[in-house]
């Protein structure tokens, strides 16, 4: 689904830090959106915690700077870190080019269903329109 | 948050530009903060930060025949890292059309203008159209960075103001003629001369006025704090203005190794620029110690460090008087350490500002 010029593929849910996640049983791999990276900008500097660390909904899970910001990354859900692309780690730029596939950021593990309040992309459609026409009314 | 309604397909025009070869003044390079801002590029501001002045640059396929070792721009930076970032950031391409008219659609949120000439011969004249151009279209002053080693009579610089200019920037950059040299002139066999650079400086003060033109100093260089201050005054004694810049180590140039200063110097700087542009003191009041850091400013600052205007960035003012070239983020990565700030210090800025003012003094302090 295209909402704007941001592409979002509907099999994923979605947060409102314009992180994406996908389900695999017990596991959930994260990335940024579309509209997450390119709002952003060219990623330049990127950290994660290693795998193996233990996070809880809504907590930092690591940090990325562009040329003019910094930011944090979210555990959309409690569990455990399973898995960290040391591929993005090496090449920042991975986020940027392919946001949905080589430029996925970590996997956790969860047997919990703290912090389950994610968006399909109907809902994600809504809320996104809701903001873009917020951030072009602060624009001009 | 800046600009998320923008042409995505922008992105691929400008890497067609680069392809291509073109030139200024049919294309020229912006600022990462200004391609945002103009919509031209995503991203998005640390703590909410807004650029008020497109700062703009020419560009050819020859590049700068400056040598300058310090800076982005210069011809043997290693093939790797050539033409990536300049002032820390990438600077994209984009037809000169582009900007004019995005600038007349974002005027509103901007306060000034600044083109910048590089060391090229046709930079000058191309200089003279494009100010023009933004002259007769848009409706902010503009601001000429001037390369002095391509002007040489009064007549130029009176050419630049007839063109629309009513702000001279003069890009000294080092405090001494010994470290101008170094990296700028003999040392690195460049073209540029430290007197060229004052002699054009003092008649671009005969022919903009008094406060309206600017030298740009960085701090780092290996300069000592009291020659840095020695080198405000002067520049203020002759009727310009003092733009600061701290060092930041360009990758691939011949000082990519240097470190930064520190940012205790980098305060003090700051402090010592804003009293002396402001006539509250003079660089022969202050102290320094045997290092030739500054100890005493020679007056009691703690109502300048409180309001935490010192430490706003330096730069030309739009028509409110305010600064209007506030470079969000150009010479630090954005963070909880900032170098210049690119909007008023918070009170937790204060207090942090507050915490680095005397960072990495040798001696002296005691004195207080």
């Amino acid at each position: 689904m295209k909402v704007g010029e941001w592409h979002f593929p509907e099999e994923l849910l979605y947060d409102e830090h314009h992180q994406w996640l996908k389900r695999e049983g017990n596991d959930i791999t994260i990335g940024l959106t579309d509209y997450g990276q390119y709002v952003r900008g060219d990623i330049l500097f990127l950290s994660l915690l290693e795998a193996g660390t233990q996070v809880k909904a809504g907590e930092a899970v690591g940090s990325l700077e562009t040329g003019k910001w910094v930011g944090r990354f979210y555990a959309p859900q409690t569990g455990e870190i399973c898995a960290v692309n040391a591929e993005v780690l090496k090449d920042t730029r991975l986020i940027n080019q392919d946001p949905y596939g080589h430029g996925w950021l970590f996997k956790i593990k969860t047997h919990s269903s703290e912090g389950q309040m994610h968006m399909t992309v109907e809902e994600l459609k809504v809320w996104l329109e809701l903001e873009l026409e917020k951030e072009k009314a602060c624009d001009v | 948050m800046s600009n998320t309604h923008v042409d995505r397909s922008q992105g691929e025009l400008t890497q067609k530009i680069e392809d291509m070869g073109l030139e200024s003044p049919e294309v020229i390079q912006t600022s990462l903060a200004a391609a945002m801002t103009l919509g031209l590029k995503g991203g998005i501001f640390y703590r909410n930060a807004k650029l008020t002045c497109l700062n703009l640059l020419l560009t050819y396929q020859e590049g700068c025949q400056g040598r300058c070792g310090y800076c982005g721009l210069e011809q043997k930076r290693s093939e790797k890292t050539k033409g990536t970032t300049f002032i820390r950031v990438a600077w994209p391409t984009y037809s000169f059309d582009l900007i004019l008219e995005r600038t007349k659609q974002y005027q509103n949120s901007l306060k000034r203008i600044c083109l910048s000439m590089i060391t090229h011969k046709r930079a000058f004249e191309d200089s003279l159209k494009l100010v023009s151009r933004l002259h007769s279209e848009v409706n902010l002053p503009i601001s000429i960075l001037c390369a002095p080693t391509l002007i040489h009579k009064m007549e130029d610089l009176q050419k630049l103001k007839e063109a629309g200019a009513d702000q001279l920037g003069v890009s000294v950059d080092t405090a001494t003629s010994e470290i101008f040299q170094k990296y700028r002139g003999k040392g690195v066999r460049g073209p540029h001369q430290w007197n060229h650079y004052w002699e054009i400086l003092r008649k671009g003060v005969a022919v903009f006025g008094k406060g309206k033109v600017s030298v740009h100093l960085i701090v780092g260089l290996g300069e000592s704090e009291q020659e840095m201050a020695m080198a405000f005054q002067q520049v203020h004694d002759l009727g310009a203005e003092v733009h600061l810049f701290s060092f930041y180590p360009e990758p691939g140039s011949a000082l990519a190794e240097r470190e930064a200063p520190s940012i205790g110097q980098y305060r003090r700087m700051q402090i010592a620029r804003y009293l002396i542009m402001n006539d509250f003191a003079s660089a022969k009041t202050m102290h320094f110690n045997s290092s030739g850091q500054v100890y005493d400013f020679g007056m009691d600052v703690e109502t300048f460090i409180t309001s935490g205007q010192p430490f706003r960035t330096s730069g030309c003012p739009g028509h409110d008087g305010e600064t209007a070239c506030n470079r969000p983020y150009g010479n630090e990565r954005p963070g909880i350490s900032l170098a210049n700030y690119p909007f008023i210090p918070d009170i937790r800025d204060v207090e942090q500002i507050r915490s680095e003012l005397y960072a990495g003094l040798m001696e002296g302090v005691e004195q207080l």
